[in-house]
């Protein structure tokens, strides 16, 4: 289990996440959601490390996070960036095959295995037939695949996104929702920063509610999701309806 | 055999084509015969063609490799298209060491100029990261940065060269970088370190691939990013210095060998290093070759023949990446 222990990061000099403690449950989709600039993305730069926590630890399956090895942490535990770099002139499957990295020796190239495991990343994902293109002459959607496929193909029990459905049109939003709910029947546990509430409820089994660097709720949708919280965190007056096709919490601004 | 071998092997084959001709040109042409038969069992032309031009040949090649290489490491890790060592101030650094030494001891063993110059080298680059350090630079400003240090460096050395006098062709090698009087005795120095430095920078090409993702994207990845940036840096600053403590500073050939070979091969490093290696060795050794032929016995600087391409190639960056 991924467990984040009275967490505390600060940033430029003032304290950005205040005393954290939150548990991922494993085999779930957990949506972490909260007004702009609560310590979302703070908070998954924490776990992957690129952030120093100031005081509390990130543990997974008991293990303290940074007591391993980059490479180790890599196989574990994989994380996409809100807006990670489109390199310029490199392919899909170029990209695709970077999700390998922790799993390579210094000097050698990619495995059988490791080729098999971008196969599957880029059929898993329908991108077989764009291989060979170049990563930045694709569409948004398709970009946002790829990089999809690239975190697939470095198969890891824990997934990361960070708002990875920002700068999609809503077909591909809901695509990648989807792909998102493929992922976690494969096993995966994954953890979504997500803007769009109704979305967060639809597809997500736990929410993670966050307001100024502090935790405020954590739980199903069913049980926490309701009009004061939106008060509460968003200052949104709303009503709850129930999603007659998902038979999830939806909210309506009023 | 794919597209980019092809283009590897055609620069090579070029390379060597340029080295004979170079072999072959000069103040006193010689038949391609007289070279061949010379390179192998010496003979009467053995001093033209083994003592003075080979070397200096050897020494293009090596130097445009280092400076290039030096420059894809830069442009990789500052994510910068218009860094350099050249325009970063190492090269200046490392000169004015270099120059300092041999002015003040003109006997010192070629073996010291190597660490001597790195000593500039790195002191140059710690003045600049300590200048930008409190917030991130824009590329343009970091060029800037660069190119002012630069010239307080080069004006040191002009100083340096006013109070001791020397000959007009030696004060150029530290003056613009020029490749005159450099032989053998300059190129041993020079080979342990590329021997190490150039295949260590191959190693990181993978993980320099992945560092194009973004810093955060490759720490995800499982890349030691902070281990990476040190060894990356460390490596150009070394390459960069050791060249310049050898012939000057011959500029813009870290700039302009990565774009092209970027242009030519993509943003791969594995092929982005052979191929600006390539064209770094080629561009310092026509550039030599020129400078020998162009009115010989005379000679010009081979640093001004790169600047020439050069200059106005960084003007071109600077109007295309304005926006930065």
């Amino acid at each position: 289990m991924l467990s984040i222990e009275n967490l505390s990061v600060d940033y430029a000099g003032s304290s950005v996440l205040r005393d954290l403690s939150i548990s991922i449950p494993q085999g779930k989709i957990t949506a972490l959601i909260g007004p702009n600039g609560c310590g979302k993305s703070t908070l998954l730069k924490a776990i992957s490390g690129s952030l120093k926590a100031a005081t509390g630890k990130v543990s997974l399956g008991g293990q303290d996070l940074t007591q391993l090895s980059h490479k180790k942490r890599a196989r574990r535990l994989s994380i996409l960036p809100q807006s990670p770099i489109t390199p310029e002139g490199i392919s899909v499957r170029q990209l695709v095959s970077f999700g390998r990295n922790p799993y390579l020796s210094p000097w050698g190239g990619l495995s059988p295995d490791d080729l098999q495991k971008v196969h599957m990343a880029l059929a898993d994902t329908g991108l077989t037939d764009l291989a060979e293109r170049r990563v930045d002459s694709l569409s948004g959607g398709q970009r946002q695949r790829a990089w999809i496929a690239m975190i697939l193909a470095q198969d890891t029990e824990y997934i990361l996104l960070d708002e990875p459905t920002t700068y999609l049109d809503l077909t591909h939003q809901i695509e990648l929702m989807e792909m998102i709910q493929k992922m976690n029947k494969s096993g995966k546990t994954l953890v979504v920063v997500l803007h769009d509430l109704n979305q967060a409820c639809r597809y997500c089994d736990h929410l993670i509610v966050m307001k100024k660097g502090q935790l405020v709720a954590q739980d199903s949708p069913h049980k926490i999701f309701n009009s004061t919280l939106l008060k509460q965190v968003f200052a949104l007056n709303a009503i709850i309806i129930n999603d007659p096709v998902a038979n999830k919490p939806m909210c309506i601004p009023l | 055999m794919t597209r980019h071998t092809q283009l590897l092997l055609s620069g090579f084959s070029l390379l060597i084509l340029l080295a004979l001709l170079s072999l072959i040109m000069g103040a006193e042409p010689l038949p391609i015969k007289t070279v061949l038969q010379t390179l192998i069992e010496g003979g009467e032309e053995d001093f033209i063609v083994n003592q003075y031009r080979l070397p200096r040949i050897l020494i293009a090649i090596l130097v445009g490799m280092g400076l290039a290489i030096s420059g894809v490491l830069t442009q990789g890790i500052i994510r910068n298209p218009l860094a350099s060592p050249d325009l970063m101030g190492v090269s200046a650094g490392a000169g004015l060491a270099a120059c300092s030494l041999l002015l003040i001891w003109p006997d010192i063993s070629h073996l010291w100029l190597p660490p001597v110059a790195l000593l500039g080298g790195f002191s140059a680059a710690l003045i600049i990261y300590l200048l930008n350090r409190w917030h991130n630079p824009s590329p343009a400003r970091l060029a800037l940065v660069g190119i002012a240090i630069s010239a307080f460096l080069s004006s040191c050395i002009n100083f340096l060269l006013v109070l001791h006098p020397i000959e007009v062709n030696s004060a150029m090698i530290w003056l613009t970088g020029s490749l005159w009087g450099r032989n053998w005795d300059h190129l041993w120095p020079l080979l342990p370190w590329l021997i190490t430095l150039v295949p260590f920078s191959f190693y990181l090409a993978w993980s320099l691939d992945l560092f194009a993702l973004g810093e955060e994207t490759a720490g995800a990845l499982g890349v030691n990013t902070q281990g990476l940036q040190t060894a990356a840096l460390l490596s150009a600053l070394a390459l960069a210095s050791v060249s310049v403590a050898v012939c000057g500073s011959i500029g813009f050939v870290g700039l302009l060998a990565p774009h092209l070979a970027r242009l030519l091969v993509g943003s791969r490093h594995k092929l982005v290093l052979p191929c600006a290696a390539l064209v770094g060795a080629l561009l310092v050794l026509s550039a030599d070759t020129l400078a020998r032929n162009l009115a010989p016995p005379l000679e010009l600087p081979a640093g001004l023949l790169t600047a020439i391409l050069g200059a106005p190639y960084f003007l071109f960056l600077l109007h295309r990446y304005k926006g930065y």
